[in-house]
């Protein structure tokens, strides 16, 4: 391991040694073999030669010893005749053409048979000197610029063997000392030379001839190596650059296959994986996407729903102020109409007092009048009459002063109905307004309660496709488990192989533990994200759940709501008749009003003419003309009186009629106000529950965006999966 | 140079709890679990035969009797096959999961220490734990090394059993299936 590291750093290479590396070192080493085995060759050839010259020796002493060894048994024929030793030495130089002479010398240094075809040898091949003891000898001259191996084989001589034939031989040729070898062992030489001319030079031509095979074939070689370690490690070498591209989230990369070998069964492994992981991602990234939107949706939502129950908290806030103060209103109605119904009273009695006291004026006028009629009879009468006319007039003045101020009391009275009146107008108007500014209220909150529920369906329908996403989402999971499972596989095998492949497989076995890493890591990224899934699904159904409740709770709002709409309409409709009611009373009390100061000023005139008659009562008898002119004004006076009395009692009914009436209204107004009451709390009770709702839905909503939140983060993570699965695929780097 | 020191790899796997060993040399490959289809009369250390890519009929043995470890409880998915060689021939053994191809030096396995008792095995690894070694296992604790048994495929069968196995091959390689399948469909023509 720390060697590849150190070879790797040496050629710059911080990754190690390479699949590449590994290929360019081996041809780089095979090329310096072939090199420095022709070095070798080339400047080691002295040593050779001289091998090449130590074989030639040999073969020529083993050719030599050969003869010496049959030589034996053959001098016999080189006695009778050298035509079978010339023979014999044929034989040896057709098999070795090196051969250039051959010499027989006995011990003492003298030849006994010479076959030297170039005179220029002879003097060499006859200086032959034998050492002491009988040992093959061997050497190299040269001779006439041509390089000569000799060999010197010794061959024994028996006496009793070579004697006689010796001496017959001999004693032709003149060569004598042959008692020497009487007795006693001998020893002849075969003495040959070869050239070893033609050896060299067909050694340096074997040496030109390695040279011309040698190198082209290494070139063949190493083309051939080359090219066959470059089909293995090429594919391995573009699975490599493809998978550095799918790590950077380019799934468009594809492996050529080119062989069916394991190398082939791996890219197309890798290829299907790829396109697995491309679609798969393809399917992710929409998935999150449509993940994210159906989100934004649903805060959205979750906001709108918020402010929708806000504004409709709001809106109930102001309908229960405006109702509280509706009802204060009418509280403060309900007084007034009691007060104006004990004005009423009051002035009822007045009334009849005055009537009473009008009937009482009546009467004294009818006694009046017949004392008038009888006045003429004597004046002392009239006198007496007078001060009893006096009297009365001062008892009429007193109750006319009496009905002055009851009059002014009832005026008074009526003046206060009057205000009261126009209190109660004010104030039902009011009503009229307030109950129909609630009506709107009442619709705007019904508005927002179909708001609402409208978004609840959105987010309704939005977290059912949520749950529809996760089941989709699981499905594709299913199927990354599926592949992950298939690349675990595939990654055992290859290593399988790689391990069997023995030290080539070693980088391959690098890849397929990668790959089974990869595996293992996206197999728990599997279970995490199906964990993350699943919650999401349950988070979802929890949603829908609330968002049921929710519903529920809109329809009960809403329920309710039509309900307070339905009574406020009622308190609008019932207004308008109490406001009509209070008009007719009004009218009724003007009557009253004015007929009350025509009594009033009946009674005033009357009271003018009693002083004026007083006055002229105090003119004394005298006058009494005029006291019967004025007797018979009186009595028209009194006339009028009746007429006016009369009058007033028919107003006095009519106002008594008025009374009852108001009376009437004025208990019907109670009513009416009362049953607004109770609709008035009723609708203080319907705006209550709609406040309720309303803060529940706002809980309702808060609850839902936190949800929203939670889903929003779980995305999140599961968006930081996909993009650490997609980092896991930089290991393949 | 440690680089050249002998090395084996063996292939790491499981048979439920317990972790066993082969040489790389005796695998051929790891192949995913498919439904094994039993032969009648088959002797019972064979579990059935499957049918490998279509091309080859294997068949699976059961070692847990001789190996003495509990019997995988039921055939279940995530079981694959380790297709061995024994004398050239494809063995299936079914294993619960395949961990890892291992490389350690020869002087870390230990001699088999049940000798001639269990000729099958061919020695005891000593596996110091893998960085991959799964946590959710909780049988082996990080950091404690484990003992794994190395199996020798050649000799876990006997030559009668070796027989039995070239036997149900042979059967199901030449003629047997061919027939049986038009028996099926002249049955079905019949009903």
């Amino acid at each position: 391991m720390n060697l590849r590291k150190i070879i790797g750093s040496v050629v710059g290479e911080e990754r190690g040694l390479t699949f590449g590396l590994r290929m360019k070192l081996l041809l780089l080493i095979t090329v310096v073999i072939v090199l420095v085995s022709s070095l070798i060759t080339y400047f080691y050839q002295a040593r050779i030669r001289s091998s090449f010259f130590w074989i030639q020796t040999r073969s020529l002493a083993s050719q030599l010893e050969f003869v010496g060894k049959v030589g034996k048994g053959l001098f016999a024929d080189i006695v009778q005749g050298r035509s079978s030793i010339d023979r014999f030495f044929e034989d040896l130089e057709k098999h070795n053409p090196d051969v250039r002479f051959f010499v027989i010398r006995s011990a003492r240094g003298e030849t006994l048979y010479e076959r030297i075809p170039n005179p220029s040898y002879r003097s060499f091949a006859n200086s032959f000197v034998p050492p002491e003891e009988p040992r093959t000898v061997q050497g190299e001259v040269e001779i006439a610029g041509e390089k000569i191996v000799y060999v010197a084989v010794p061959v024994e001589v028996t006496p009793e063997f070579t004697t006689e034939p010796l001496e017959l031989l001999l004693s032709g040729s003149g060569i004598s000392g042959l008692e020497t070898l009487k007795g006693k062992s001998s020893y002849h030489w075969i003495v040959g030379g070869a050239s070893a001319q033609r050896i060299v030079e067909e050694f340096y031509h074997f040496r030109f001839q390695l040279l011309k095979y040698t190198i082209p074939t290494t070139l063949v070689i190493l083309v051939f190596f080359y090219l066959l370690l470059g089909q293995m490690v090429s594919p391995l070498m573009k699975m490599v650059r493809a998978a550095r591209e799918i790590s950077e989230g380019q799934f468009h990369e594809r492996v050529e296959i080119i062989s069916e070998d394991e190398v082939g069964i791996l890219a197309h492994s890798f290829n299907l994986m790829v396109e697995r992981l491309a679609s798969l991602f393809e399917q992710i990234r929409a998935s999150s996407a449509n993940l994210g939107t159906v989100v934004e949706k649903l805060v959205q939502a979750a906001e709108d729903v918020r402010q929708g129950a806000s504004e409709q908290s709001s809106a109930v806030t102001e309908t229960t102020s405006s109702l509280e103060e509706m009802n204060r209103n009418i509280n403060d109605l309900a007084q007034n109409m009691e007060e104006l119904k004990n004005s009423v009273i009051d002035s009822r009695t007045s009334i009849l007092e005055m009537s009473t006291t009008i009937g009482e004026i009546d009467e004294h006028m009818r006694t009046l009048a017949a004392n008038v009629d009888t006045n003429t009879e004597g004046v002392r009468t009239i006198t007496r009459y007078f001060d009893e006319i006096k009297e009365k007039i001062s008892v009429l003045q007193q109750a006319s002063q009496e009905t002055a101020t009851a009059t002014n009391q009832v005026d008074k009275n009526i003046q206060e109905i009057k205000n009261s009146n126009r209190d109660v107008a004010q104030l039902m108007e009011s009503v009229v307004k307030l109950s129909e500014s609630g009506r709107d209220y009442v619709q705007r909150t019904s508005q927002g309660i179909a708001e609402i529920e409208r978004r609840f369906s959105m987010i309704r329908n939005a977290a059912l496709s949520l749950s529809k996403k996760g089941e989709e989402i699981r499905n594709i999971i299913e199927t990354v488990r599926e592949i992950a499972d298939q690349t675990n596989l595939l990654a055992l095998n290859a290593a399988i192989i790689a391990a069997q492949a023995g030290e080539s497989g070693k980088q391959f076995t690098v890849i397929a533990h990668e790959i089974k890493a990869l595996s293992d890591r996206s197999q728990s990224s599997i279970k995490e994200i199906r964990k993350h899934v699943d919650s999401v699904a349950s988070e979802s159904k929890k949603l829908v759940e609330i968002v049921a409740e929710g519903a529920g709770a809109v329809e009960q709002g809403k329920t309710l709501a039509l309900d307070s709409e339905t009574l406020l309409g009622e308190i609008h409709r019932f207004s308008g008749q109490v406001r009509e009611e209070i008009d007719a009373i009004a009218r009724a009390t003007q009557e009253q009003s004015s007929g009350s100061h025509q009594v009033n000023e009946s009674v005033q005139n009357i009271f003018r003419m009693v002083d004026e008659i007083q006055k002229n009562i105090g003119a004394q008898e005298e006058q009494i003309r005029g006291i019967r002119e004025s007797a018979e004004k009186m009595q028209n006076i009194a006339t009028v009186v009746r007429n006016s009395t009369a009058e007033n009692k028919k107003g006095s009914q009519r106002v008594n009629l008025f009374i009852e009436k108001v009376n009437l209204m004025v208990e019907q107004i109670a009513q009416g106000l009362k049953e607004q009451k109770s609709a008035s709390e009723r609708i203080q009770e319907s705006a209550q529950a709609i406040h309720t709702l309303a803060r529940k839905n706002q809980d309702l909503a808060l609850r839902f965006s936190d949800i929203v939140r939670t889903l929003h983060e779980e995305i999140e993570k599961f968006q930081n999966l996909t993009m650490a699965l997609q980092e896991e695929g930089k290991i393949w780097q | 140079m440690p680089e050249f020191a002998l090395k084996q790899r063996f292939l790491i796997f499981r048979i439920g709890a317990e972790q066993f060993g082969i040489s790389i040399f005796e695998i051929r490959e790891v192949a995913r679990y498919q439904v094994v289809k039993r032969v009648p009369r088959a002797l019972p250390f064979v579990k059935g035969i499957i049918d490998l890519r279509g091309v080859e009929i294997v068949p699976i043995v059961d070692l847990t009797d001789r190996l003495g470890i509990p019997a995988l409880s039921q055939d279940s998915a995530q079981n694959r096959f380790l297709i061995a060689q024994v004398e050239g021939r494809p063995v299936g053994l079914m294993v619960s999961q395949v961990d890892e191809v291992v490389e350690v030096d020869s002087g870390e396995i230990m001699a088999n220490p049940l000798g001639m008792d269990a000729p099958f095995i061919a020695g005891v690894l000593r596996l110091k734990p893998s960085s991959r070694e799964r946590e959710g296992e909780g049988e082996e604790r990080p950091g404690e090394s484990r003992l794994v048994f190395i199996l020798k495929m050649d000799e876990l069968f006997t030559h009668e059993e070796r027989v039995h196995l070239q036997e149900i091959r042979d059967r199901f390689l030449k003629d047997s299936i061919s027939p049986s399948a038009s028996e099926d469909s002249s049955l079905a023509r019949h009903s």
